[in-house]
């Protein structure tokens, strides 16, 4: 039983300091790229996919949106100038939120994604289902903090507060946990499932998928898929990914966190290549980056400077023990000659 | 500056706690494996995720397509000499799907046009075996799917579709056979619109000798070689079922509604 002191004392640290920001200002970064590459790749086909006199029926829709907590900003006229207008309005929301990230814009830009969601439903995959929830909960917490071109200041603004509890803060870092734990949830249910099916059972279940003509985009996967040695260690390396992610944000192992992210980023290369599914592979990578905390990317960026490091260092000993004849070594930095 | 008292704000974080763990336990309600429990729970959680937050998380699971789906339009025309002509059947996979997945560095969604209309046309197909045999009563057996090829996990299951909610009560209640079957001709009257709106100006494109009257889509499945027949010279030829149509529909023409 929780005492009501160690209650307050929970609550309050919920409010006191702002979590996985990296992650969702990259998150940020990914579900808005792809998005506009959305837009931008269907930009031509438009009015086919979405339009008022596109493959679904207008009146249908409009229909479909009478029922409670539905909206689409589509639905408002059936012309052809207000569709134009608000497609590209979304266009430019989600260019600029990519950019900047503040809070009213992820209200809008929330507002645009489920407008477009909205008016052509059978258009969608995974991957978007996971945008437009990952959209809503977004709204809630501050993606701006880095990556942004008003980054610095906001962190400055983190930072000058008091260390009290904010509501605004409790609301970032609960819905950031939910996040998170949405994108689990997607694997977790994935993995599964996948774990009562006789063919991943069985160790073949990437050998039926890879000879699906809607996504076989190339004769490189069904080729490897052949080999039984790869196409069971594939298979089986799909599920055990897909059900290591939840230990993977549990844990406070960082390596095992980083590595099991790795994996899932190989996943959906592997996904996006082979299958074409490539708007369902970067924004299921985009929900990936909030399982990291900020550590996680702040030493990853430490050993990432280590390691450029020690290859500079190793490089320019080895210039200095070039042979007398060689060719002239670069001019070094102006910083490196002062000293 | 106004600074919320302690206890306001203290409220304000339990309150989004309390409203995330509500989330979490929907979320767990709705991905839940099937049971008697989880179709009570889940019935309610959706009310509340609906429209939302819908979670639909398979992704090939639980088992992968085993026949490939595709889709074919025919166009019926009237001649010169007033005699009904019909096309042959022509491959909408080639045209909207090929056509995607040419431009594979960032497909585009045209061939999500195609993919959802078969799989709607199947399902539809299916509900309608399903009605029938429930109306038949309890005597007729078989699960509604079409005998030749099984009830394929659709190639688009990847899609985030809506689960259905179960109608176990239909087989006891005439009156709710009733009700499916007016949802299944609603849902019937829908996918007719996206059939003539697609296929419409593809008869247009053909410029047949005559006046277009008729349009029609219909749904074959082919079954993929077993993995276990992969390397035989001649292995099983490939099962082929037409698993839903949508018999002739009137011609849309341009700018029709």
């Amino acid at each position: 039983m929780i005492s009501p002191r160690s209650l307050t004392s929970r609550l309050d640290r919920l409010g006191t300091r702002p979590q996985r920001l990296i992650g969702l200002a990259v998150a940020r970064i990914g579900l808005g790229a792809t998005f506009v590459l959305i837009y931008l790749s269907n930009l031509q086909y438009r009015n086919l996919l979405w339009g008022p006199h596109g493959a679904a029926d207008f009146d249908q829709f409009r229909d479909s949106m009478n029922s409670p907590r539905r909206y689409s900003l589509y639905m408002i006229s059936e012309s052809t100038p207000w569709f134009n207008a608000v497609f590209f309005t979304g266009l430019i929301v989600a260019v600029l939120w990519t950019v900047y990230g503040t809070r009213p814009l992820t209200l809008l830009h929330a507002i645009f994604v489920w407008s477009l969601y909205e008016r052509n439903e059978s258009l969608l995959d995974g991957g978007d289902n996971l945008n437009r929830i990952l959209v809503i909960l977004l709204i809630f917490t501050t993606t701006n903090a880095y990556f942004s071109p008003g980054a610095k200041k906001v962190r400055a603004r983190l930072a000058s507060r008091e260390p009290r509890p904010r509501a605004a803060t409790s609301m970032h870092n609960v819905a950031a946990t939910l996040v998170v734990f949405q994108t689990v949830v997607v694997y977790a249910v994935a993995g599964l499932w996948k774990v009562v099916g006789s063919r991943w059972r069985e160790g073949n279940a990437l050998y039926y998928i890879t000879r699906v003509d809607e996504f076989s985009t190339n004769s490189v996967m069904p080729w490897l898929m052949k080999d039984p040695f790869l196409l069971t260690g594939a298979t089986y390396l799909t599920i055990a990914v897909q059900l290591a992610i939840v230990p993977a944000a549990l844990t406070r192992r960082r390596r095992f966190r980083e590595g099991v992210l790795l994996l899932i980023v190989g996943m959906h290369l592997g996904i996006m290549y082979g299958m074409g599914l490539v708007s369902f592979g970067l924004f299921m990578m985009a929900g990936d980056t909030t399982i990291l905390n900020d550590d996680d990317y702040r030493a990853a960026r430490r050993n990432l400077r280590a390691t450029v490091g020690r290859i500079r260092h190793r490089h320019s000993r080895l210039d200095q023990s070039r042979p007398h004849g060689s060719p002239a070594p670069k001019p070094r930095a102006l910083e490196d000659i002062r000293t | 500056m106004f600074r919320p008292a302690l206890r306001w704000t203290r409220l304000v974080s339990l309150t989004s706690l309390l409203v995330g763990v509500g989330y979490a336990a929907m979320v767990l309600c709705l991905v839940a494996p099937p049971s008697p429990a989880q179709e009570k729970m889940a019935s309610a959680a959706y009310k509340i995720a609906d429209p939302y937050f819908v979670q639909s998380w398979q992704l090939f699971a639980p088992n992968p397509p085993d026949a490939n789906t595709y889709g074919w339009y025919q166009i019926a025309y009237v001649d010169a000499s007033g005699r009904r002509q019909e096309t042959d059947p022509r491959s909408l996979n080639d045209l909207f799907v090929g056509q995607s997945q040419s431009q594979w560095v960032f497909p585009d969604r045209v061939g999500r046009i195609v993919t959802s209309l078969d799989e709607e046309l199947v399902n539809l197909q299916h509900e309608q075996i399903r009605i029938d045999t429930l109306r038949r009563g309890p005597a007729a057996t078989g699960d509604g799917s079409d005998p030749a090829i099984g009830p394929s996990v659709s190639a688009s299951s990847v899609a985030g579709a809506q689960p259905r909610v179960p109608d176990t009560e239909a087989v006891k209640d005439p009156r709710a056979l009733d009700g499916l079957q007016k949802a299944l001709d609603a849902a019937v009257a829908r996918a007719a619109v996206a059939v003539r709106r697609v296929a419409s100006p593809l008869a247009d494109e053909l410029h047949l000798p005559g006046r277009v009257v008729e349009v029609r889509i219909f749904v074959t499945t082919v079954s993929i070689t077993r993995f276990s027949d992969r390397y035989r010279d001649h292995p099983p030829s490939p099962k082929i079922a037409r698993v839903g149509d949508s018999h002739w529909l009137a011609y849309l023409p341009k700018g029709g509604r």
